[in-house]
């Protein structure tokens, strides 16, 4: 697989509809962050159709989508908490807009990532495998900007946030506890890795 | 290329083809494998296809094919009564107890001292699903271990030995899981053996149709003493965090035989969990604990299918790699039609999402490399 890919028309979730700019990560890296997290959960797997009638023989495909899904929940969370800790802060300091407190890039950072993982955009992305690498791409990219953007005392409690919503996601899914908390940590490698622009581990 | 079926071909390795054999046939009990030997060859001709499974009164359903499915109640969407039926109804074949005991035969030629012990081996598969040995092991634990007052010691004196045994290739993985779930009740319920005072508790105590039936009465008479549901869960959440840390050892392998094994070892373990936690949904039914006891009893089938999974597959390959070469083709299609990140993903399927083959036979299954070492 290559770089060489532009956003496929007509495909693009509506939340993400605003974002412009065509994906700059590779491809292949956005395949190989949600494998990242799939290898992490590995033949835990089976805890993700636990409570289904039918047992399942091909936990690739359903464990891959799963994958996706929580990066998008854990960036949703962490988003959120970002918002909110923006908010009270501009309150703090008697800012009456939102946008004044955080500042022009961090704001439309913090949109872009707001966008590629809405619940819509989510949703939309997890009915094809493909389809959901490329979503997982957009989220990658506007993360890297905001990890520019953001300043750096607030990357801790991003992830913080993010892991802890990744885990108790795992743990409504039937994940005893220990795992989760192994798996949330993955996908906050990942995360990690994506707002420091790095290659996926 | 139908990876089962009749042919049996004369084996290349018959030690290792007979113990790879006979960990497929005992790591549950004969009749499954046997069956599947000859379904399996019907099923691969309509990939995709239901096929509804009929044994007795009840009726259970399997979708061929690579994206294959288990269910015990009919599928979404399909017509149960148009379904492919396949009878399991009636004695099951002995066609691979039978390949087990000509390779027996054929080693006394070079090596009497293994024959002797393949020998025996046979014989154990012979017996896995033979009432009247199956009812003389119950019988003696219930003499030997339950009527009397077992203390700990006592209790993994037994589960070792069980262990041996199981290992050895000389018991079922049905017998051994029955075991293991009471040695490890009366652990766990120490100083109170639980075990013992459900024997004098009444209700049945059938020993003639097969150690799962034997184990579900003792369960529920266990199940009507003060703590006994805690303790029940207590043990199958111990026996699962065991054959899950063998899954782990599995996965760490470096080497074929220690891959193989460690899998063979873990599935009474997890079979024994499956057990007490469904015992515990069906007697819970309708109460708040009965999801989360089905829900665990599906981890631990899910465990349990895919390391009968790999038992069989383990030995096919040991008869001509048969399954290697289907799996790396495989991968190999789904490079062209998807890439590398396609094709990793399918290795990462094989090996750690399925405990099919070691991980160090990655390289291998991705055709990086044509040299297939049984280490790492």
């Amino acid at each position: 697989m290559t770089a060489n890919w532009g956003k496929p028309a007509g495909t693009a979730p509506s939340g993400a509809q605003s974002i412009s700019e065509e994906p700059e990560m590779s491809i292949s890296d956005a395949e190989a962050m949600r494998s990242s997290i799939t290898s992490a959960i590995g033949r835990d797997s089976v805890y993700i159709t636990a409570r289904d009638e039918a047992r399942h023989f091909d936990p690739l495909s359903l464990t891959a989508i799963y994958a996706g899904q929580l990066l998008f929940g854990f960036v949703r969370s962490a988003s959120g908490w970002l918002w909110e800790t923006l908010k009270k802060k501009g309150a703090e300091k008697g800012e009456e807009a939102i946008g004044n407190a955080i500042g022009d890039a961090l704001g439309a950072a913090l949109k872009k990532v707001e966008h590629a993982v809405s619940p819509e955009a989510a949703a939309e992305a997890s009915t094809e495998g493909q389809k959901q690498v490329q979503q997982i791409d957009l989220a990658s990219q506007a993360l890297k900007e905001l990890g520019a953007a953001i300043e750096p005392s607030y990357i801790e409690s991003f992830l913080s946030a993010g892991e802890a919503a990744a885990a108790q996601q795992l743990m409504r899914d039937n994940f005893p506890e220990a795992k989760a908390r192994r798996i949330a940590a993955a996908v906050t490698l990942q995360v990690e890795l994506s707002l420091k622009g790095a290659q996926p581990a | 290329m139908n990876p089962r079926g009749t042919n049996l071909p004369e084996a290349a390795g018959p030690k290792y083809t007979a113990i790879s054999l006979a960990r497929y046939l005992l790591c549950f009990g004969p009749e499954g494998p046997e069956r599947a030997w000859q379904s399996d060859q019907v099923m691969a001709q309509a990939p995709g296809q239901w096929f509804a499974f009929r044994k007795g009164a009840r009726t259970t359903y399997m979708r061929a094919g690579e994206s294959g499915r288990f269910s015990l109640t009919p599928p979404e969407g399909v017509d149960p009564a148009a379904l492919p039926v396949i009878d399991e109804s009636g004695p099951p074949p002995t066609l691979l107890r039978d390949y087990l005991d000509s390779l027996a035969k054929s080693i006394v030629v070079n090596d009497a001292d293994d024959a002797a012990r393949i020998g025996a081996i046979a014989l154990a598969a012979y017996n896995g699903d033979n009432p009247g040995a199956l009812r003389s092991e119950i019988f003696a634990i219930c003499e030997g271990f339950i009527r009397r007052s077992s203390d700990l010691a006592d209790a993994s004196e037994l589960e070792a030995q069980t262990h041996r045994r199981f290992i050895d290739l000389l018991i079922p993985g049905t017998l051994a899981s029955a075991i293991f779930l009471l040695t490890r009740i009366v652990r766990v319920a120490m100083p109170v053996d639980l075990v013992h005072q459900a024997f004098g508790a009444g209700g049945s105590l059938d020993i003639f149709n097969g150690p799962q039936v034997f184990a579900r009465d003792v369960l529920a008479k266990i199940m009507r003493l003060e703590g006994g549901e805690a303790k029940i869960a207590e043990a199958a959440a111990s026996l699962q965090a065991d054959a899950e840390s063998l899954a782990d050892r599995a996965e760490a392998a470096t080497e074929f035989g220690e891959f193989y094994g460690r899998i063979f070892e873990g599935f009474p373990l997890a079979y024994a969990a499956q057990q007490g936690f469904e015992f515990l949904a069906d007697a819970s039914a309708g109460g708040a604990k009965a999801g989360d006891y089905r829900m665990l009893a599906n981890v631990c089938e899910e465990r349990t299918v895919c390391a009968s999974t790999t038992m069989s597959i383990d030995f096919s390959n040991a008869l001509d790699w048969r399954e290697l070469h289907l799996h790396r083709a495989a991968i190999a299609r789904a490079q062209e039609s998807g890439g590398s990140a396609a094709a990793e993903q399918l290795a990462d399927q094989y090996t750690k999402l399925s405990l099919l083959y070691p991980l160090f036979l990655r390289d291998f299954l991705l055709s990086k490399t044509d040299h297939l070492s049984y280490h790492a």
